[in-house]
């Protein structure tokens, strides 16, 4: 009985031998290895799109307590800089930010020219404002927590701030991408101490900067 | 401007100062006419500028984050590189030895310059516009005690407060509103005390800031005003000697005053027209 089971089993093994041997022009020389199957983490499909920011749709909008009484708004037209962002990779997501100083508009040109002064934010000196991302956390598909670098009168402190993802689009004019942010500071960590002494403008500034930008 | 501003910027720096000059001058002491307070002209005003400074920026604008913020360094060193010529009363050497030491502290302040005209210009420019000032003060100080150069300072610093307020910015029209005040506090003082001198002390900081608050304004300037209403209060020191003609010392004393006051007024009045003509009718003040 043990004889006809092994000759049976050896008929098969000579059968399906043949049988490989017709599927495969040349027979593989060692035995094929198994391995474990890997464990990754699902690769985006596509890459990270590079957004140029358009300073025409973009604005940099700033608050400050006034004598104690109103809060007083300004606004910087001049904002450019580059997104980085694949919707599949939250993490991809990096900004670098420029606000042009010397773009100060409160719709008065002496205090334009003073918040240019020394006094302020010294444009002569320090024309830029800049923001680089150092680390981007996803908080829901439409906000992100974004650390970086910010950088005022050539004095860089980190902040973290939330984003806000307001639009991802193709229209007929290409790709475009939004977001909007909002986060204070204390002016006098980055040298803009004028009025603090006396109380005349207050300590916090809050920004709230909102960015269009297309992509490259 | 709000009052606030005022009191805390220019009436209590000035308030101070008046009181170390009141020590220096103590015109209480009318018999003898009491000249012993040379070295309080440079403190004075020192101390009046570095109060201003602070109550506008703040402690931490010591720290300097602007060329600008250097300048409150260069007052503490004018203020004091007066005090052995006041002190020895022999200004010789002192004045030697301060030369290069205001260049220096100059030099300090506009270290960073992005501008290379500026630099190669405006730095030999500014330093040997600031020596030959004091060159031509310290004698005129020496030799014509009294009332004549308190009030002229008055309308230098008042005339510099004027252009810088209209020009942008509100630290250094501040700072010049207080230094007004020193000087208006010192012409009381002289009228009470005839031998009150700016003389020794107060010379170095006295033909310093005036130039180094013009360059300095001049170049962070937006509001577009002409070059020469920062050049033309500087003219108001030599024309100061014009004071010295025999045609206004052979007049009296209160005659001679106004004479100068007048030929000060001159350069400092255009300069201001200067810059009124250049601005728009903003509602702004700061």
């Amino acid at each position: 009985m043990n004889k006809r089971i092994a000759a049976a089993l050896s008929f098969g093994a000579i059968i399906l031998t043949t049988g490989l041997g017709l599927t495969h022009a040349a027979p593989r020389a060692t035995a094929p290895r198994i391995t474990a199957p890997r464990i990754t983490a699902p690769r985006p499909t596509q890459e990270a799109t590079t957004y140029t920011i358009d300073p025409v749709h973009s604005t940099g909008i700033f608050r400050v307590h006034h004598f104690g009484a109103a809060m007083f708004y300004g606004r910087f037209n001049d904002v450019t800089g580059t997104i980085t962002y694949n919707p599949e990779d939250p993490a991809s997501l990096s900004f670098d930010v420029v606000i042009d100083v010397e773009s100060v508009d409160t719709n008065t040109e002496r205090l334009n020219n003073h918040l240019k002064s020394p006094d302020f934010f010294n444009a002569k000196e320090f024309s830029e404002m800049t923001f680089k991302s150092t680390a981007v956390s996803k908080v829901d598909d439409d906000t992100f927590e974004v650390t970086g670098n910010l950088t005022i009168r050539g004095i860089t402190k980190t902040i973290t701030t939330q984003v806000d993802l307001t639009g991802i689009v193709n229209s007929r004019r290409g790709k475009k991408i939004g977001f909007e942010t909002i986060f204070t500071v204390d002016r006098s960590d980055y040298g803009v101490n004028y009025g603090l002494e006396n109380g005349v403008l207050g300590r916090e500034i809050r920004l709230l900067v909102s960015m269009e930008a297309n992509a490259q | 401007m709000e009052v606030q501003i005022l009191i805390q910027g220019v009436v209590l720096p000035a308030a101070l100062a008046a009181a170390v000059l009141l020590l220096g001058f103590r015109p209480w002491q009318r018999k003898e006419h009491y000249q012993g307070g040379l070295w309080s002209g440079g403190i004075a005003l020192a101390l009046a500028f570095i109060v201003s400074f602070i109550s506008q920026n703040g402690w931490e604008s010591l720290q300097p984050n602007s060329k600008r913020d250097w300048i409150v360094y260069l007052a503490l060193a004018l203020g004091v590189i007066g005090l052995p010529a006041a002190l020895l009363r022999k200004s010789t050497w002192p004045t030697w030895l301060a030369g290069p030491l205001l260049v220096l502290a100059i030099t300090l302040i506009i270290k960073p310059l992005d501008n290379p005209t500026y630099a190669l210009l405006g730095l030999p420019g500014l330093c040997g516009v600031s020596v030959f000032l004091w060159f031509l003060l310290e004698p005129l100080a020496r030799r014509r005690p009294g009332a004549s150069l308190p009030i002229s300072f008055l309308i230098i610093f008042t005339g510099i407060a004027i252009i810088a307020e209209l020009t942008g910015g509100i630290t250094f029209p501040i700072i010049c509103g207080a230094l007004s005040g020193v000087c208006g506090a010192a012409f009381v003082i002289s009228l009470l005390n005839p031998r009150f001198s700016f003389h020794a002390g107060a010379t170095p900081l006295l033909a310093t800031m005036p130039p180094t608050i013009l360059w300095l304004q001049g170049w962070y300037d937006y509001s577009g005003a002409p070059v020469a209403c920062f050049l033309l209060p500087l003219l108001a020191l030599p024309l100061l000697w014009l004071g010295e003609l025999p045609v206004i010392t052979r007049q009296r004393p209160w005659i001679g005053v106004v004479a100068r006051v007048f030929l000060v007024t001159i350069p400092v009045a255009i300069a201001i027209v200067l810059v009124m003509n250049t601005q728009s009718s903003d509602p702004y003040s700061p």
